[in-house]
């Protein structure tokens, strides 16, 4: 291939490559967290209040640990929806508010599981 | 207010290299998919620089594939003919021998009062007045009048002209010295400072401009409020 024609073909190709990563690395984070959520449901269920919190607030640390990284691809409003959720969700479950607490864990796996959706290549997105 | 700073900064960074790739063609001269590629580049980088809810990366990704894509298309253009007929058209004649072609000026969507207006504008008032008008691929109409019309040159005269045009090379820009190009002309230092001397001047940086074209001829203009 000419030279002239592999420095654009590259950038396309590392947009592309960038596009599909993120969208893989954004479904594999929010699976995770998703995954801990449920198990705090699965607590609350149980009456485990307090293991309940920790696995919300485990969830909640890697979350917070991928911040930059959220606001770097996704847009900052769902982003920030999340983390009131997350805030509000531990506020339930520090004064063990059974009902309150699954709706707003329910709410919160839906949320993540819409910030992975934003970034995946289907055509619903595309189109 | 910093979050619009450092993104206007590095917005306008990213578009003025982009535009810089796209090659030195002006606004006035760009092709329809160039000049729509533009407006969609400045109207892409606009919206990011001044909503924050959305991430930057928003705006520098379509940002970079159409730059992208516009150098692609480019490179293709330069090594298939074919391709660049398709990508970018092939101009029509519109007017052959004096003649209009109805069926070039319909393909075209080009209605005789555009055409009459681009030959009033060019000095032509009828259309037999002209051999060839051609409607380029940038939308610009060039008209060649017939020979008979058209001014003659000094060469049909038989006049003698004097010295050809020479292209004057810059070696003094407002005081600093541009070596690369005293080098280029097979000239030193030396030969810079005998030229200072003749017109007066102890240092280049006295000069505010000193050009040698392929004659030799120098052109020395001296700074303003120097000695």
């Amino acid at each position: 291939m000419k030279k002239g024609l592999l420095i654009p073909a590259a950038l396309l190709g590392a947009i592309l490559a960038f596009c599909l990563w993120n969208g893989a690395a954004m479904s594999a984070h929010t699976a995770r967290w998703r995954a801990q959520l449920e198990e705090a449901d699965r607590l609350v269920l149980l009456e485990d209040w307090q293991g309940a919190a920790a696995a919300i607030r485990a969830a909640y640390a890697g979350w917070t640990e991928r911040q930059t990284y959220l606001h770097c691809v996704t847009g900052h409003d769902a982003v920030d929806d999340a983390e009131a959720m997350y805030h509000r969700a531990l506020a339930f479950a520090e004064r063990e508010e059974d009902s309150e607490l699954r709706a707003e864990l329910a709410d919160l796996r839906d949320q993540l599981r819409l910030l992975a959706e934003m970034e995946e290549f289907s055509l619903r997105n595309v189109l | 207010m910093m979050t619009a700073f450092a993104r206007t900064v590095i917005l306008y960074f990213l578009i003025m290299t982009g535009l810089r790739l796209m090659g030195k063609r002006q606004i006035g001269e760009l092709e329809p998919g160039e000049l729509v590629l533009t407006m969609m580049i400045s109207d892409l980088a606009t919206v990011p620089m001044q909503d924050f809810g959305i991430p930057l990366l928003a705006g520098v990704i379509p940002i970079l594939t159409l730059l992208a894509l516009s150098m692609l298309l480019s490179q293709l253009s330069l090594t298939s003919l074919r391709f660049r007929a398709l990508a970018c058209g092939t101009p029509s004649i519109l007017i052959r021998e004096g003649v209009l072609q109805q069926e070039a000026m319909r393909k075209n969507r080009y209605t005789l009062d555009e055409l009459l207006e681009e030959l009033r504008g060019q000095g032509i008032t009828g259309v037999e007045e002209v051999k060839y008008a051609v409607l380029e691929n940038s939308g610009h109409l060039s008209v060649l009048p017939w020979a008979k019309s058209q001014p003659p040159t000094a060469e049909q005269l038989g006049v003698k002209t004097g010295e050809d045009v020479t292209l004057p090379v810059v070696l003094v820009n407002d005081g600093r010295l541009l070596r690369r190009n005293l080098e280029a002309r097979g000239l030193d230092e030396v030969w810079l400072r005998e030229v200072l001397r003749k017109e007066g001047l102890s240092s280049h940086r006295e000069a505010f401009l000193l050009t040698v074209d392929e004659t030799g001829r120098v052109v020395c203009v001296r700074k303003e409020g120097e000695p």
